[in-house]
């Protein structure tokens, strides 16, 4: 498992989403990492679905766990996988209102594995996520696009580095063949 | 996540080849200064190449270290053998890395390491009307490479000609277009006449 993902799930365990006042935004950022948590556990139901119910309840964590499950097992069949990276949350604005629910963007880096091959991509997604009981119980996305590697700046003062990870991640991820395999 | 493997269905593609470096040069005269920047675009399979040549000189030290004096030393190379030049006189200052979170960073969608350095002048560099700015690059010449340039004039100056018209489009610059960039090597080199006024 991944540091950040277990980084996640340990502050989950440790109950502070449930302290007396808990802060919408801190929150949110504490369970939005279970959205994609299920891409990186080991696919057994019991993993993926703890993994899941780390940050998601109800109706959000029973349709996550089916479709998480159904897409991985497919992709198993075909021989393909896909596997989180890292994660920036970007923002989140909490909506005012009764109870907690906040418009969040993140950029998740994932890597591919496809008929031997590995192919990084970046995905920046919006989406209006609802809490309750420090859980998220509903994503609604916004937007979703892929990040594309240049900026359209041709001075990069404006540009995206969403899209650009350390050597480290890469070295981890397996994406620079410097011969100790992935 | 159903959603997400849509997503990366529909990646676009680059319009470059992931084998091959790039090298561009993006120049802009404003108000009373010429900025210079210069960006060097590596495969990662090269890099990783030069890696494991390092970790077999020194199996000892870590890749990521490796990786590290790797990519400084592309830096040190694009910056020394870059050049900036005012109507005939070389402008004294230095290339220096470029403070950005794109530098010394892999793409992670198009898998190159990206690496930038901007020209910093030694001290007041003067401009009259009409000059001639001229960036040459002689690091990296036997690469595969393919370039591209940018040239702007922006409060008050105006690009009267530069050298790589007739190479890529005259249309508005769009970094993505594969018609902006060239392996025509002349790219290597950039001379551009800018005026001051209409």
């Amino acid at each position: 498992m991944r540091p950040w993902i277990a980084a996640s799930l340990a502050a989950m365990a440790c109950g502070e989403p449930a302290s007396p006042a808990p802060d919408c935004a801190h929150t949110v950022r504490a369970a939005l990492p279970a959205l994609w948590a299920g891409w990186d556990v080991p696919q057994t139901p019991d993993a993926v679905w703890d993994a899941l119910a780390t940050g998601l309840a109800g109706d959000l964590l029973t349709d996550r766990y089916v479709a998480t499950w159904t897409r991985r097992a497919r992709m198993a069949a075909e021989g393909t996988d896909v596997r989180p990276l890292s994660a920036d949350i970007e923002a989140v604005e909490v909506v005012a209102g009764a109870g907690c629910a906040a418009d969040v963007r993140y950029a998740l880096h994932v890597v591919i594995a496809h008929q031997g091959h590995r192919h990084p991509r970046v995905l920046r997604q919006e989406a209006r996520v609802t809490l309750d009981g420090g859980r998220l119980v509903a994503a609604w996305p916004r937007a979703l696009r892929v990040v594309e590697g240049r900026g359209g700046d041709p001075f990069l003062d404006d540009a995206d580095a969403a899209g650009f990870l350390p050597g480290d991640v890469l070295l981890e991820a397996g994406l620079l063949d410097t011969g100790d395999g992935p | 996540m159903i959603a997400l493997w849509l997503a990366l269905s529909a990646a676009p593609a680059h319009p470059l080849s992931k084998d091959t470096w790039s090298l561009r040069t993006a120049v802009r005269v404003r108000g009373d200064a010429v900025e210079a920047l210069a960006v060097l675009e590596v495969p990662f399979d090269v890099v990783g190449a030069a890696v494991r040549q390092a970790r077999a000189a020194d199996p000892d030290t870590p890749a990521s270290v490796h990786l590290e004096a790797v990519s400084a030393g592309y830096l040190l190379e694009l910056a020394a053998q870059a050049r900036v030049e005012v109507d005939g006189v070389a402008v004294p200052g230095a290339w220096v890395a470029k403070d950005h979170p794109m530098n010394g960073r892999g793409s992670a969608s198009e898998g190159f390491f990206t690496y930038l350095v901007t020209f910093a002048p030694a001290g007041a560099w003067p401009l009259d009307d009409d000059v001639t700015v001229r960036i040459a690059h002689t690091g990296f010449a036997d690469a595969p490479m393919v370039y591209s340039v940018f040239a702007v004039g922006e409060a008050g100056w105006t690009v009267r000609a530069h050298s790589a018209q007739g190479i890529l489009p005259d249309g508005p610059y769009r970094i993505d277009e594969p018609a902006f960039w060239s392996d025509d090597a002349r790219l290597r080199a950039f001379e551009g006449r800018f005026t001051r006024g209409g």
